[in-house]
């Protein structure tokens, strides 16, 4: 539900000697997000469903109407941040998708 | 694509005023004592690289904790000016402080120059994160450390996050953020949103992976997970996956 979580390092150079991108190609250069395709089937849960439903009814009706859009997704972004990441279960997570019902 | 952060954080971060900016920085000095790192370890008398500074968070805490020497480096101007507003009247005599327009995978700086380089929240923005990544540990010292934050991957979060880029992805950054100021919202509340659905690149990293190659390389690692409540670290630090769902952790 978290995935990764955000991550924050301190990070120590004990070697010298001049870097290549390559060393970091694999692991940092890929797609943005809105480019992956998220795969909610892995999820065998309720919420996962009800999750993929509402946000592919979402953008099936406002991929043509961002400034529409916009009403329902500030007050959705808000319930992210300051409802579900404080208090990440099922109840939060379905508050945030009944601003995008 | 990456000239488009002039008009995502450059537009966006120079909305804060001293207060808004002030309690922009609290988050991270919190971070920072909840994981028990002392900056004035990390920066007093150190040369110190903000990396990707938007509007100084960075440079104000190398400023504040003794830093001898200070480079804030952005790709976009305005968040340069940003950065001297919100730090002006800070430095001591002691103390050098420069500004550079750069993008990151080709900063005109020296190599294995710095002690310190500050990178909070940049590299999964960039057009060529391998290219960043390299350029920016190029610049540390052999015992120099880097203070990096990137997003992790996967979670209900950027589930959302991925639907309202797509639908968002046809509207004006500038535009988005004038409606955005309109609504009641704050303007710190302004800066998370755009940067969330209108920053040119959103890539979300496996922690395993990024260390692991970091390690091979000759850097030793180590993950913070305390922060604010609203960080996805710090709810995994509580075991508040418990209560939720899915597969992943």
């Amino acid at each position: 539900m978290l995935g990764q979580g955000d991550i924050r390092v301190l990070v120590t150079k004990n070697q010298d000697g001049t870097l290549r991108s390559d060393s970091f190609q694999e692991i940092l250069d890929i797609p943005s997000i809105e480019d992956l395709f998220t795969d909610f089937t892995l999820f065998a849960d309720d919420i996962w469903r009800e999750t993929e439903r509402v946000l592919s009814a979402f953008e099936r009706k406002y991929k043509n109407m961002p400034e529409v859009a916009l009403e329902k997704c500030i007050p959705a972004q808000l319930a992210l941040r300051d409802v579900f990441l404080p208090e990440p279960n099922k109840e939060t997570a379905q508050q945030v998708l009944s601003f995008l019902t | 694509m990456e000239s488009e952060h002039e008009t995502v954080y450059g537009s966006s971060f120079r909305l804060y005023s001293r207060q808004d900016f002030l309690e922009f920085v609290s988050p991270i000095q919190a971070r920072l004592a909840l994981n028990g790192v002392s900056p004035v370890e990390l920066f007093c008398d150190r040369r110190v690289l903000d990396a990707g500074c938007g509007n100084g968070r960075g440079s104000y805490l190398a400023i504040l904790n003794g830093a001898k020497e200070i480079v804030a480096a952005d790709i976009s101007s305005q968040n340069l000016v940003s950065t001297q507003r919100l730090t002006s009247g800070l430095l001591s005599a002691q103390q050098e402080f420069r500004l550079v327009q750069s993008s990151l995978a080709d900063l005109p700086l020296p190599d294995g120059y710095f002690d310190f380089i500050w990178c909070n929240g940049v590299v999964m923005h960039t057009a060529n994160p391998s290219k960043v990544m390299t350029s920016l540990l190029n610049k540390l010292k052999l015992g120099g450390k880097a203070w990096i934050y990137i997003y992790g991957e996967g979670g209900f979060y950027q589930s959302i996050i991925s639907v309202f880029r797509r639908i968002f992805a046809t509207l004006e950054t500038e535009s988005l953020i004038l409606k955005l100021k309109k609504s009641t919202i704050p303007i710190g509340r302004i800066a998370e949103f755009v940067d969330d659905w209108k920053t040119p690149y959103l890539r979300a990293y496996n922690f395993d992976n990024f260390s692991n190659s970091l390690n091979r390389l000759g850097f030793s690692v180590t993950r913070l997970m305390r922060g604010m409540v609203y960080d996805t670290c710090e709810q995994l630090f509580l075991g508040g996956t418990k209560n939720c769902w899915g597969k992943e952790t």
